[in-house]
Parts: structure tokens; sequence; C-alpha cells
């Protein structure tokens, strides 16, 4: 049944191909859609400093994470400012800095936040791209033991 | 030359064809005029990811800041297997006293990926049908 159906499609094809060439054109439309596709391949953790006072993706242990962009059309891609999403009753929150850096990789390559900073920044999306984001807490006072999260939100819009 | 040009012909229709499967969300902007005071866009929502995700969909100011009144995304939770995608459809309200309004829409996972939370926003402008302007 499949096989009729391929030999049936081809034998179409053939003939509409001899249509076309005996006219000598032959016209292919489609239309593209602007969009965008964010997608987290590697998902960012955190990781304390030797000297108590960090708490980075960037640290030893630590991962940073890896986002692949997919664009068509003209879209910006937009870092926000992390926030401390969760953390441990004990930690005292007074005095720390959180902040986020990024770094394109393939197709964005030269894009970078210039080290880390809590401002939010923007650069232009490219058809396809990744993106390697880290954050982190800076406390000189140090880390209460538990659970940490920030949250960095990356818009392409 | 000619052969050339039909591998172009084809890897563009394979670039098509994965985009369609692959794309949060799709088109990023749009505008159209309504006969009434609501207008409605139909947008296509897709899983880049290879595990199944639930997405959650928000109405938000065009500048991706604060979510918007007058406005609902139906359905406003989706769930996709890896590489799919869904319609979901946009309204919202256009205020007796403009012309016009545009919202976004932004689509996300239901729970930040580690550190990351990845968002995906279009926007989408209704024009009210004899307004003049």
């Amino acid at each position: 049944m499949v096989r009729k159906a391929c030999v049936l499609g081809l034998g179409l094809a053939f003939a509409s191909a001899g249509s076309a060439l005996a006219d000598g054109i032959i016209t292919f439309e489609g239309t593209l859609n602007s969009s965008c596709a964010l997608s987290v391949s590697t998902a960012g953790t955190l990781a304390l400093s030797a000297d108590g006072t960090i708490l980075g993706s960037e640290q030893t242990g630590g991962t940073s994470a890896v986002l692949t962009i997919v664009a068509v059309g003209s879209n910006q891609i937009t870092v926000g400012t992390p926030t401390l999403t969760d953390s441990p009753a004990g930690y005292t929150s007074s005095g720390q800095r959180i902040e986020y850096s990024y770094a394109g990789l393939n197709g964005l390559s030269g894009v970078t936040s210039g080290g880390f900073t809590s401002t939010s920044k923007q650069f232009n999306a490219t058809i396809l791209s990744t993106l390697k984001v880290d954050n982190h807490i800076v406390n000189t006072t140090g880390f209460a033991t538990g659970h940490y999260a920030t949250t960095t939100v990356v818009t392409c819009g | 030359m000619r052969l050339t040009g039909v591998m172009l012909v084809l890897a563009a229709a394979l670039l098509m064809t994965a985009s369609g499967r692959a794309q949060s969300l799709s088109p990023m902007h749009n505008k159209g005029m309504t006969p009434s005071d609501v207008k409605g866009f139909s947008l296509l929502v897709g899983n880049p990811y290879k595990q199944r995700m639930t997405f959650v969909l928000v109405a938000m100011d065009p500048g991706f800041s604060a979510p918007v009144e007058g406005a609902e995304i139906a359905p406003s939770e989706v769930t996709l297997a890896p590489g799919y995608s869904r319609r979901v459809i946009a309204a919202f309200k256009i205020f007796p006293d403009a012309k016009e309004r545009t919202i976004a829409v932004c689509v996300m996972p239901k729970k930040p990926l580690g550190t990351v939370m990845p968002r995906v926003c279009g926007t989408y402008t209704g024009l009210l049908a004899g307004a003049g302007g």
C-alpha cells in the first residue's frame, strides 16, 4: 500500500517536473513567520568560593547555565537583573550583591556583559546561537547552611 | 547550477520544517483590525526541549514588565511533548478611549531551569475599525 502510494507519488512528481521543464519555470514558495525559541541546555548550579564570601555558578563545583537561541526575524535578547528566589531562614541578606554575567558562544562570539553586573542588558539575537550565563551572590558576612536559588530572566522579544 | 538551486530550496524547506517543530512562540509580532472592541490572535507555542514541559502564558504590557488587565490567553498553561507545538488564542479588549492597543504575550516554563528563567515575548496590536487615524 505504502509502496504503491510512493510509486504513484513519484509518477506524479516526474509528470509535474516534465510539465514544468517544458514551461521552463519552476517556482517554490514559502512563508517564514518571525519566531524565537529559547531553551536551557545546561541548568546552572551555585557553589561556594574558597573564602566563603561568594556563592556562584562560576566557582569551582558550580555550573554555568547555557541557553540555545533560535531566532527568525528581528529579535532582541534581554538579560534581566537576577533575584534571590530562595534562601535559608538563617541567612542575612543585608549587604549582599546579586550579579550575573554572560558571554556569547556559537553565533554570538564577542557578545559579553563585560564582567559581573546587576544592570539589565540587551543585544540582538542571531538565527542560531548559544549563550553562557553565570549568577553569583557576594556577601562578605558569609552564608548560612541551606538551599539558595537565584534566577535571571532571559527574554527573547 | 540548477542542482545547487534545488539543494538551496530543499535546505530552506528543511529549515522551515525544523523551525515549525522547535519554536517557542510564533509569530513574534502581529497587527490587525477588529470590527468590535476585542481583538484576537492565534499564536503557535512550541516545546524546544528534549522532555515534556509545561509552559505558562501571560498577557503583559509591551515592555514585558507587568501583567495587564482586559486580556486573556486560552489555554494559559500548556504541556507539550518534546518538539511539538500547539495553537493558543490571545484576545484583548481595546478600551473605548483608544484607537488601538498593543499587548505582549510571554511564554515561559512553569518553573525556572536552574539559575535561569528563559522567556519568549511577542507583541500584538489590535486596531479599531472605523476609528480613523
